[in-house]
């Protein structure tokens, strides 16, 4: 991974401050050689293209504020590449722009379709409990069922958290953030998705044992 | 998240240098322990990563049909005159090739179902291969069909995770593949 400031970034911090031809310049180049990344960026956040261009041109107009003072932030040490930086810098931006037209929307843990935080949850006990998905706590489910339920969605809950942080992040990628196993590996560093698979299956083991120390046998395989 | 990093998150760099691989081993750690508690970090890290990535495959998925196109257009195509009276009999062309998605077995399974999976338009072939827990090829087979039978002889190790995936032939004999999809079978099957 290149150390070195790209050139039409280093061109921009040499320029003279303020407004002027020499400046405008500069800032046309930078702006050429990376709007196709802004719009991409923008686009991930807005469908509708008015929004996308007006996310646009607010990124644009903060990167050039105060003599650059965003982009003067990209320390070139060799960890990141400049454009991943500014991928991070133009996302947050466009989040800005957005919780100061619509205000700062609910925390997840409030948020999202209850129905979709059911069925992931869902998802995991079924695969460490064993037990049928639609019998887990449905609005219409026996009540001794919905005990049982709650019960393993409690021990689950406890037993998750007793686990390595990366164990966490592995079951919280896979769960909760529905990603496929080639993705986790690559956010993870694993070499193959096989490596996922098995950590995976590994876990399941751990917490089927959580499982049986609580007294629950339904999570035999 | 304004860009300055903000007590409790990760600073743009951060994210940055954690998607791009460029973290020292410790502070790689500390990043993952963050984000495995921190859903608004995790999902920033997420959508940064897809981001990357996308723009980093973009000018070749873009450049490379098209030159591939326009050379084999320039190579093949034989040159007539425009004849505007004729009927275009031709089925819209399909820009965009889907993968076939595997829909059972997933999971946990207490009998091994025929492999099934969703079709893609204009699939002439399929190919399914299954695998064993350590990724080696147990079976693999080519069907026009959207479900296979597993052969007998096939050996499915009860209470240990398997792998199966499938790639459909469409037009030019371009191969798209499935993700790889896991099942676990709980009882063993009856004797055939």
């Amino acid at each position: 991974m290149g150390a070195a400031v790209p050139p039409e970034l280093a061109r921009l911090f040499e320029a003279p401050p303020g407004p002027g031809p020499e400046s405008d310049e500069v800032w046309a180049g930078f702006v050429a050689a990376h709007s196709r990344l802004i719009i991409r960026v923008a686009r991930s956040l807005h469908v509708d293209h008015d929004a996308v261009m007006d996310a646009y041109a607010y990124v644009l107009e903060r990167l050039r504020a105060d003599d650059c003072r965003r982009l003067r932030d990209y320390a070139p040490d060799g960890r990141t590449k400049f454009t991943t930086w500014l991928v991070v810098v133009a996302r947050r931006l466009c989040l800005d722009l957005l919780r100061r037209r619509y205000g700062r929307p609910p925390p997840a843990s409030a948020g999202g379709d209850p129905a979709v935080q059911r069925a992931v949850r869902r998802r995991l006990v079924d695969l460490v409990a064993g037990a049928d998905p639609d019998e887990i706590a449905g609005p219409d489910a026996d009540p001794t069922q919905s005990l049982n339920a709650a019960d393993v969605s409690r021990t689950l809950t406890l037993a998750t958290s007793r686990l390595h942080a990366d164990d966490r992040l592995l079951l919280k990628l896979r769960f909760d953030d529905d990603l496929s196993a080639p993705e986790i590996a690559r956010l993870l560093g694993l070499p193959t998705p096989f490596h996922v698979y098995r950590r995976l299956t590994f876990l399941f083991g751990e917490l089927r044992g959580a499982l049986r120390e609580r007294g629950i046998h339904g999570a035999e395989p | 998240m304004p860009v300055e990093k903000i007590a409790g998150h990760l600073t743009a760099m951060e994210v940055a240098a954690y998607v791009d691989n460029g973290l020292e081993a410790a502070a790689r750690a500390r990043v993952r322990s963050h984000v495995a508690e921190c859903d608004e970090c995790r999902g920033e890290v997420i959508a940064v990563a897809r981001l990357a990535r996308t723009g980093s495959r973009y000018r070749w998925k873009t450049l490379v049909p098209l030159a591939a196109a326009a050379a084999l257009v320039l190579y093949f195509a034989p040159w007539r005159p425009s004849d505007s009276t004729a009927p275009v009999l031709r089925e819209p062309g399909v820009t965009t090739i889907v993968a076939p998605t595997p829909i059972a077995p997933r999971g946990a399974v207490k009998a091994l179902p025929a492999l099934t999976w969703s079709s893609v338009p204009l699939a002439d072939r399929y190919e399914v291969t299954l695998f064993d827990k350590d990724g080696s090829v147990l079976w693999e087979t080519q069907t026009a069909d959207t479900t296979a039978v597993v052969a007998a002889t096939v050996r499915i190790v009860v209470g240990v995770p398997h792998y199966w995936k499938v790639a459909a032939r469409t037009e030019q004999g371009r191969w798209v593949a499935s993700d790889l999809t896991s099942f676990t079978l709980s009882r063993a099957p009856p004797v055939r």
